[in-house]
C-alpha cells in the first residue's frame, strides 16, 4: 500500500531547507483549510529538515480527515522516511485506506447514476448540481482531471452570473493545485467580464485579484502580480483560505513589488496604499524591508529578506520563485545604490552587499570578493549597470556619456544603414527586372537542389561565358568542395 | 574601302550635336555595311590598322581588326577554344588591340558593341590562357570606365574583370571599380519609351549598355552572383570587411525561384558568416529579403560554418579551437582556411574589446587569465595588447607603475568622442550628397519599372473599376485581386 517511491504525479521539490523557519507550524497551518492544508504539509515535510517529522505526522492526520487515499499513502511514506526507522505503526491504518477506497468508488458511481437520472429529466438546474456534486467529489478524492471535466460540463447548465462565477472559482481552485496557470488566467478573466450585482462583485473582487496575482507571480510577471496583489481588497480576510491567506497576500505583494518597482513607486503604490497597509500590518517585516529599501538602506532590507528565506522556501507558491525574486531585488538594490555616484570603491560596495555568510570576522576571503566582482561584471554585461570597473584603483566608475557625440554617431549610423538598405533593395529590384532569379538550368529540368546541380551550373557558364579553358578557376575548386559534402 | 572610310569620316562629334538622328542612321548603316563585307576582304586591307585613327574611325577599325584576327587564327594551327597567338600580349596584333581599346570613340562603339565585346573577350581569355593578367586588367579597367565613367551598369565585362583581378591578386584595381555602386542591370528588352537614338550622349548609361547593342553579354543569374561573390572576395583580401559583407549579402539575398539555391550562394553564405564574425564579433542575422526555402538548403550545406559561429558566440576559446580543428579539411578544401584563421584571431581581439566595456582598468595578468590561450605567459599577452593598441583596434594604454610587476591595461573612455566636430560635419555633408544621388537612382528605378506609389495606386483604382464592371455585368468572381497581383502583372508586361 504505502509505497516508498513517490507517485509520478507528485512534484519532487528538489530543495532542502535546513534552517528552521520563523513560523510555528501548528498555527501556520491552522490558517488554511481544504486541500491546500495537506499540500502545504506535504511540502514542508518533504523539504524542511527540522519540521520533517511534525509535518509528516500532521499530514497523516489531515489526510485521514479527508477521503483522498493517495494523499494518505504519500503522508505515510513521508512519515516513514522522517521517522528514520522508529516505529510508526500506531499511525498506520491500512483498513481505513481500503475502506475509504471502496467508499470513494461507491460514491462515484452513485453520483454518476444520479447525474444520469437528472439528464434524463432535462432539468438544467439539477444537471448543474449533479455535475457540481460529482466535481466536488472528484476534487476531494484527488482526481483533479475528472474534477475539471465535471466542472467544465457544469458550465453549460449555468443560468445565472453567480453560478458561472462559482463554477469558475471551483475550476480556479483545481487549476491552482495543478499549477495550470493558463486556466487560472482564463477563468479569472471570465469572472471579471461577468455582469453581476454590485455586492456580489465586491465579494468576488479580492478573490479574483488574489488568484490573478498568484498566476502572474508564478509566470514571472512580477510587476503585474504586484499590482494585482496591491489591488486585492482588504476584505479578503480568511474567505480564501483554501488558497491563500491575507498574510500570504502581504508577503507575495511585498516581494513582487520589491522585485519590480522603482523606489518612488514603492513609496506611492505600496507604503502609501491605505488598502494594502491592512495586509502589511500582518507581516511587519515586509513593511520594514520596503521601508529600508525606500530609505536606501539596502543591506538592512536584504538582511531582513535573507532571514526569512527559509519561511518562503517552505511556501507552496513562493518556493520555486524565491531565488529569482531575491536576485532581482538584490540586482535592483545594487543598481539603485550606484545611481547617485560617479565613483564607488568596490570595497564599500562589498561591505554593503557582500554575502555575510562568506565573510567571517571582518576578513573577506578572496573567493567571496571574486564572487562579488563576478556579480558586478554580469550586471555590467547585461547592461543593467552602466558602469566600468577599475581594478587598478578598486573602484566602480559610472560611464560618462557624451550625448552630442552619441547622437551624431547614431545619425551617421542610421544614414549608413539606410544607404546600405536602399542599395540592396535597388539591386534586388534591378535583378528581378532583368529576370535574374536563380533557376534550375533548363537542360535538367526538375532537378532539385543537389550535387550535380553544381556541375551543371558550371557547365552552363562554360558554354556561354568567356571562361578560359586553361585558367585556374577558383570557383570550380570551391563548388566541388561543397558538392562533395552534400553527397 | 575608301568609300567606307569616307562614311566613317562623316561621323564626327559635331554631327551629334547638330543632328543626332542623322548620325544615328549613318552609323547604323556603316556598321551593317561592314558586316556584309566578307572577312577576307577586310583582312586584306591590313594597312588600315596602321594608317587610320582608332578614335575617329572606331567602327571601321574594329571590323578590320577582328577580320584580321580571324584570318590569322584560320591559318595557324590552334586548338579550338584556344586564343590565337597573334592576339596575345607581344603577339603580332597586340599593338592594334591596345590602340583600339585605349582610344575607341565611346559613341561610335555603341554601333558595333558586339565587336568590341569580342575583342574584350579575346583579351580576357588570352590573359587566363597565358596567366599574364596585368595588361588585360588595365585594358578592361580602361574599357569599363571609358564606356561608363560611373560604372553604374553591370556588364559581363565587369565580371570578367573582377575575376581576372582576383586571379592575379590585383585587388586595388578591382576595388576601384567595385567602389562604384551598381544601380542598373541591363535587361534583354530595350525600353522603347526612353530610346531616342544611340548616340545621344546625355542618355543614362543603361540605354546603350545592354545586350541589344552588344556591349555586354546577356547576363545570367550566375554571372550576377559571381560578380558580387568575387567582388566580396576582393574586399576581403584587403580587409574591407564591411563592404565585403554587403557584397556577399547581395548574393545570399538574390532572388530565387521556389526551392532553389545556387552553389554560388552557398559559397557566399559561408564567407558571409565568417566575415560577419570578423566585423562585429557576432554572427550576422539573416536578412529578411533572403528566400526562406533557399536559406534552408544553404544552411544545411554550410553546417560546419554555423558551428563555428556558435562556438564563437559561446565565448569559449577552447570550443572554438576544437571546432576549427575538427573541420580542418573542410576549410582547406573550400579555400576558406585563411578566413577561419582570421576568425580565430578576431575571437581574441573581441574578447579583449569586451573587457573594455566592463573594465576601465585591469592588470595584464587578469587580461591574460580571461582571454589568452596561454594564461601564464604574461609577456605574450602584453605584446599582443601592445599590437592591438598600436593598430588602433583598442583605445587603451599599458601603464607600468612599478617595474615589471602589476602592469595595468587602462582603456580610454568614450568611443564616440573620437571624432571632432569638423569631421562629423564633413561626414554628414558627404552622406547628404550620397543620399541625394541615391534618391535620384531610386526615383529613376521607380519610374523605369513603373513602381511609383502613385502609379500603383492608379492601377489599383483601374483594377477596381474593372472589377466593378465585371460584377455589374454578371456574377463576377474577380474580387480577390490584391496589390501584389497587380505588381506581378506589371512585371510580366514589362
Amino acid at each position: 500500500m504505502a509505497t516508498s517511491a513517490p507517485s509520478p504525479e507528485q512534484p519532487s521539490y528538489g530543495i532542502v531547507v535546513h534552517e528552521p523557519p520563523k513560523f510555528d507550524l501548528a498555527s501556520y497551518i491552522a490558517n488554511y483549510k481544504g486541500r491546500t492544508v495537506f499540500r502545504r504539509l506535504h511540502l514542508i515535510a518533504s523539504c524542511s529538515v527540522p519540521l520533517q517529522e511534525d509535518a509528516a505526522r500532521l499530514a497523516v492526520v489531515e489526510a485521514k480527515k479527508g477521503s483522498d487515499v493517495r494523499n494518505y499513502n504519500e503522508a505515510i511514506a513521508l512519515l516513514k522516511k522522517a521517522a528514520k526507522g522508529q516505529n510508526v505503526d500506531k499511525f498506520l491504518d491500512p483498513v481505513w485506506a481500503a475502506q475509504q477506497e471502496k467508499k470513494n468508488a461507491a460514491e462515484t458511481s452513485r453520483l454518476e447514476g444520479e447525474l444520469k437520472g437528472y439528464k434524463n429529466n432535462l432539468i438544467k438546474e439539477s444537471i448543474r448540481m449533479g455535475n457540481e456534486d460529482l466535481g466536488n467529489h472528484y476534487y476531494t478524492i484527488g482526481d483533479l482531471n475528472n474534477a475539471v471535466k465535471a466542472y467544465s460540463r457544469m458550465r453549460d447548465y449555468c443560468t445565472t452570473a453567480t453560478h458561472i462565477a462559482s463554477t469558475a472559482f471551483r475550476i480556479i481552485a483545481v487549476a491552482i493545485e495543478q499549477k495550470n496557470w493558463l486556466a487560472v488566467q482564463s477563468q479569472v478573466h471570465k469572472i471579471r467580464n461577468l455582469q453581476m450585482k454590485p455586492d456580489d462583485m465586491t465579494k468576488n473582487q479580492p478573490k479574483t485579484f488574489a488568484a490573478m496575482g498568484l498566476q502572474q507571480m508564478s509566470t514571472g510577471e512580477y510587476y503585474d502580480a504586484a499590482i494585482s496583489f496591491l489591488n486585492t481588497d482588504a476584505s479578503l480576510g480568511d474567505s480564501y483560505s483554501d488558497v491563500v491567506t491575507s498574510n500570504d497576500i502581504a508577503v507575495y505583494g511585498g516581494l513582487c513589488a520589491l522585485a519590480s518597482m522603482s523606489r518612488s513607486d514603492l513609496q506611492i503604490k505600496v507604503l502609501e496604499n491605505a488598502n494594502f497597509r491592512n495586509y502589511l500590518e500582518l507581516e511587519p517585516h515586509i513593511r520594514r524591508a520596503i521601508n529600508f529599501f525606500c530609505a536606501s538602506k539596502y543591506s538592512q532590507c536584504l538582511d531582513i529578506l535573507e532571514s526569512h528565506r527559509p519561511d518562503y522556501l517552505l511556501d507552496i507558491y513562493l518556493q520555486p520563485l524565491v531565488a529569482d525574486i531575491y536576485k532581482r531585488i538584490r540586482t535592483k538594490s545594487i543598481v539603485q545604490y550606484f545611481v547617485p555616484f560617479s565613483k564607488v570603491t568596490l570595497a564599500s560596495m562589498e561591505k554593503m552587499f557582500g554575502n555575510p555568510s562568506t565573510t567571517q570576522g571582518g576578513v573577506r576571503s578572496p573567493s567571496a570578493r571574486q564572487k562579488f566582482l563576478d556579480e558586478i561584471m554580469v550586471l555590467i554585461e547585461e547592461r543593467k549597470l552602466d558602469a566600468r570597473i577599475d581594478m587598478d584603483h578598486g573602484v566602480l566608475e559610472a560611464v560618462q556619456h557624451n550625448p552630442r557625440a552619441e547622437a551624431q554617431k547614431a545619425a551617421l549610423d542610421i544614414v549608413d544603414g539606410f544607404v546600405r538598405e536602399a542599395r540592396m533593395k535597388l539591386l534586388r529590384l534591378q535583378a528581378l527586372n532583368a529576370g535574374l532569379e536563380v533557376k534550375v538550368p533548363l537542360s535538367k529540368k526538375k532537378v532539385p537542389w543537389e550535387a550535380d546541380h553544381v556541375e551543371s551550373l558550371y557547365d552552363d557558364a562554360l558554354a556561354s561565358g568567356p571562361v578560359g579553358p586553361g585558367g585556374r578557376d577558383i570557383l570550380t575548386g570551391n563548388s566541388q568542395g561543397s558538392a562533395r559534402k552534400i553527397g | 574601302m575608301d568609300k567606307v572610310l569616307d562614311e566613317s569620316t562623316a561621323l564626327d562629334p559635331v554631327l551629334i550635336v547638330q543632328d543626332p538622328g542623322q548620325y544615328d542612321k549613318l552609323a547604323a548603316a556603316l556598321s551593317s555595311k561592314l558586316k556584309k563585307i566578307p572577312a577576307e576582304d577586310l583582312a586584306a586591307t591590313q594597312d588600315i590598322l596602321t594608317t587610320v585613327s582608332p578614335t575617329a574611325h572606331t567602327i571601321v577599325y574594329l571590323y578590320a581588326l577582328l577580320a584580321t584576327i580571324e584570318a590569322s587564327s584560320g591559318t595557324g594551327k590552334v586548338a579550338p577554344r584556344e586564343i590565337p597567338p597573334a592576339v596575345l600580349p607581344e603577339g603580332l596584333l597586340w599593338p592594334h588591340i591596345l590602340r583600339i581599346l585605349l582610344e575607341f570613340d565611346p559613341i561610335q562603339v555603341r554601333y558595333c558593341g558586339a565587336q568590341l565585346l569580342r575583342l574584350v573577350d579575346y583579351v580576357a581569355s588570352g590573359a587566363e590562357q597565358t596567366s599574364n593578367y596585368i595588361p588585360a586588367i588595365q585594358l578592361l579597367h580602361h574599357v569599363i570606365l571609358r564606356l561608363d565613367s560611373t560604372s553604374s551598369t553591370l556588364t559581363s565585362t565587369h565580371r570578367s574583370f573582377v575575376r581576372l583581378c582576383l586571379l592575379s591578386q590585383a585587388y586595388m584595381e578591382a576595388i576601384d571599380i567595385l567602389d562604384r555602386p551598381i544601380y542598373h542591370i541591363p535587361t534583354s528588352l530595350v525600353d522603347q519609351r526612353t530610346y531616342k537614338s544611340l548616340c545621344t550622349s546625355s542618355d543614362p548609361t543603361w540605354t546603350y549598355l545592354n545586350s541589344a547593342t552588344g556591349l555586354t553579354h546577356p547576363l545570367s543569374s550566375r554571372s550576377y552572383l559571381e560578380y558580387y561573390l568575387l567582388g566580396g572576395m576582393c574586399y576581403m583580401a584587403v580587409k574591407r570587411y564591411k563592404d565585403a559583407l554587403f557584397f556577399l549579402e547581395v548574393v545570399i539575398t538574390a532572388p530565387v525561384v521556389q526551392n532553389i539555391a545556387s552553389s554560388v550562394m552557398v559559397e557566399a553564405y559561408k564567407k558571409w558568416l565568417l566575415v560577419g564574425l570578423l566585423l562585429t564579433g557576432v554572427a550576422p542575422t539573416i536578412p529578411q529579403s533572403a528566400s526562406q526555402s533557399a536559406m534552408k538548403h544553404i544552411r544545411a550545406v554550410a553546417k560546419p560554418y554555423e558551428c563555428i559561429a556558435d562556438a564563437f558566440k559561446s565565448g569559449h576559446a577552447e570550443k572554438l579551437r576544437a571546432e576549427i580543428e575538427a573541420g580542418d579539411n573542410i576549410w582547406q578544401d573550400e579555400c576558406n582556411y585563411g578566413l577561419i584563421v582570421e576568425v580565430f584571431q578576431a575571437f581574441r581581439k573581441f574578447s579583449v574589446l569586451r573587457l573594455g566595456s566592463t573594465f576601465v582598468a585591469l592588470s595584464v595578468a587578469e587580461v591574460a587569465k580571461r582571454t589568452s590561450p596561454e594564461p601564464t605567459n604574461l609577456d605574450e599577452t602584453r605584446s599582443y595588447l601592445q599590437n592591438l593598441i598600436a593598430s588602433g583596434e583598442i583605445k587603451a594604454e599599458i601603464s607600468d607603475p612599478d617595474g615589471n610587476k602589476d602592469q595595468i591595461l587602462r582603456f580610454h573612455p568614450g568611443l564616440a568622442s573620437s571624432k571632432s566636430e569638423m569631421e562629423v560635419e564633413a561626414n554628414l555633408a558627404a552622406q547628404t550628397r550620397q543620399l541625394q544621388s541615391l534618391l535620384g537612382h531610386v526615383q529613376d528605378a521607380e519610374h523605369r519599372m513603373e513602381v511609383t506609389k502613385e502609379y500603383i495606386e492608379y492601377l489599383k483604382k483601374l483594377k477596381k473599376v474593372k472589377d466593378e464592371e465585371k460584377k455589374n455585368s454578371g456574377p463576377g468572381n474577380g474580387r480577390t485581386a490584391t496589390a501584389d497581383d497587380i505588381d506581378e502583372d506589371m512585371m510580366e508586361e514589362y
